[in-house]
């Protein structure tokens, strides 16, 4: 079997090379994502909170109004995270 | 490397048979060889190792953020990898003592310019980018020119090699520590400048690119045996070497092992004090556990590439693989001061024997040709898995509040470094023994 995978290529580069690569490669985007869109949030909430109150003192039985979104400017490594993480 | 074309005894990696009438160790120019890369290699990385001791007081001279200055830390690392192959190439090209000048002189320029910084760019542009390539210069053809010298014998050559690298990190913080002290960062940075340039000068005058060059043979060489090493490698034989080895995957899959191997202990050089730390061990006594590490990966760091040119290499890095990433998984029931030193001693042998058995195996898959290139190669996957590592533990500690994704990766990393040397080719012959007489490569090893 070692000697079966280790004959494997693909264009070229052998099958182990490529897997720790493609992984990894993954890993990096999906965590960048997950990074930028947790700081994007945490961005949101705290001006949410800053502008509204909080949300527990907010929302009551009932109250049906929506708040209004607001926009989170978005620092340029966030915006390529979020452009090629397709999980996030 | 033979000038004349490989004989059947050039097929296979050589012995560790003794030699010098029947004893195995002697006196030899070798040794001396070894001991000035191992110096240059410790002046070389001192102020990378005792990067920590420098953040607070550029901080408070600067205001400047912990991230902002920790990111010349990240570029120095990135650079440092992306700089590695052609480092190699370099030292091919035009030998390793010149090599070694070139370094020096950047290292030098790169410590002044620091301590004149005013800007954070400045900063990036003299500690990242400068310091950076001269460290990859000082890392990459050092170990291949070791390697010129020993035709045996090379796995006691590369592990006192080696274990100059755990002893780097457990002294050059505290000596900076008390040059900050007294003189200040800046002032640190210029006398350390200054020092090196003395030392490394006399280290360069000192060193020889070949054993020809004081009229010896290279470590090793039996009685009878004619073997002439070229310091400088011409272009058309450097590219054949070179299209012929990317032909190979050990060539791929050694990078990728160094880059997995990388990753399985960056997370823990990187923030084993921030999990003390939060485990309620006080700073001083968290960065002890870390040296007690240093410390401890000393022996394995020497011990490696004895035991691999010994009892075999794919073996014995096989199980330091194993003992690295096993021994992280303690650390999810590790809360007690005695058992993070538990733990800095058992993972320190597992860590410290990670990278030593890279130069035996460029030897017994590639004999004596052209080292620089491939483990150029190596030593950007290393370094882009330290920058890796380095980043995922905060990344995941920012998102989830704690760190035990990053020691899950930690341990898949080198778990899955282990499964990858053992599915690498055996050692018992060269991979391509013919690489000079062909000269169309052909695909596959």
């Amino acid at each position: 079997m070692a000697v079966q995978l280790r004959g494997i290529t693909v264009l070229g580069l052998p099958i182990q090379f490529l897997a720790v690569a493609i992984v990894n490669a993954a890993l990096f985007v999906y965590l960048s994502g997950w990074a930028a869109l947790a700081r994007v949030e945490a961005r949101s909430d705290s001006y949410h909170a800053a502008a509204f109150g909080e949300p527990a003192l907010r929302s009551r039985p009932g109250d049906d109004t929506v708040v209004a979104g607001i926009d989170t400017e978005e620092q340029p490594w966030e915006r390529v995270a979020l452009f090629v993480c397709p999980l996030h | 490397m033979s000038d004349s074309p490989p004989t059947d005894s050039d097929r296979t990696p050589p012995s560790d048979a003794p030699s010098k009438g029947g004893s195995t160790f002697y006196w030899h120019y070798a040794w001396v060889i070894v001991a000035i890369a191992a110096i240059m290699q410790m002046v070389g990385a001192s102020i990378r190792m005792a990067f920590g001791v420098f953040i607070e007081p550029l901080s408070q001279t600067f205001q400047w953020d912990q991230g902002d200055i920790t990111l010349a830390y990240g570029i120095n690392s990135v650079v440092s990898a992306i700089a590695s192959p052609a480092a190699g190439w370099v030292g091919d090209r035009i030998g390793v003592r010149k090599a070694m000048a070139i370094g020096a002189l950047m290292f030098i320029a790169g410590m002044a310019i620091t301590g004149v910084i005013q800007e954070l760019w400045q900063f990036y542009v003299a500690f990242g980018v400068i310091l950076g390539t001269a460290q990859a210069i000082f890392l990459v053809p050092l170990l291949p020119g070791v390697m010129r010298w020993y035709r045996r014998q090379l796995g006691w050559g590369m592990g006192i090699l080696m274990a100059s690298w755990g002893v780097g990190p457990a002294i050059a913080a505290p000596i900076m520590g008390l040059m900050i002290v007294h003189l200040g960062w800046q002032g640190t940075f210029w006398v350390t400048a200054a020092g090196s340039a003395v030392i490394m000068a006399i280290l360069i005058y000192l060193y020889k690119d070949s054993p020809a060059d004081i009229g010896v043979e290279p470590y090793g060489t039996l009685p009878g045996e004619s073997f002439k090493i070229e310091i400088v490698i011409d272009k058309v034989k450097a590219s054949n070497f070179a299209s012929h080895m990317k032909k190979t995957s050990a060539y791929y899959n050694m990078s990728s092992i160094h880059f997995l191997g990388c990753v399985g202990h960056a997370v823990i050089l990187v923030y084993l004090i921030p999990i003390a730390v939060q485990e309620g061990i006080d700073l001083v006594a968290a960065a002890t556990i870390l040296a007690v590490m240093a410390a401890v990966s000393v022996p394995s760091r020497f011990a490696v590439p004895v035991l691999a040119e010994k009892v075999g290499v794919r073996a014995i890095m096989a199980i330091f693989y194993f003992l690295q990433g096993v021994t992280v998984i303690l650390l999810f029931w590790t809360h007690e001061h005695w058992m993070f030193y538990l733990f800095a001693v058992v993972f320190g042998v597992g860590y410290g024997g990670e990278s030593g058995g890279f130069p035996i195996l460029n030897r017994k898959y590639y004999g004596h040709a052209p080292q620089g290139s491939p483990y150029g190669f190596q030593m950007l996957g290393a370094g882009l898995g330290m920058a890796l590592g380095g980043w995922i533990g905060g990344v995941i500690f920012d998102i989830t509040n704690g760190y035990g994704w990053a020691l899950v990766i930690s341990v898949v990393a080198s778990i899955a470094g282990m499964v990858s040397i053992m599915l690498l080719e055996p050692t018992d012959e060269l991979i391509i023994p013919d690489w000079e007489l062909d000269a169309s490569p052909s695909i596959g090893h």
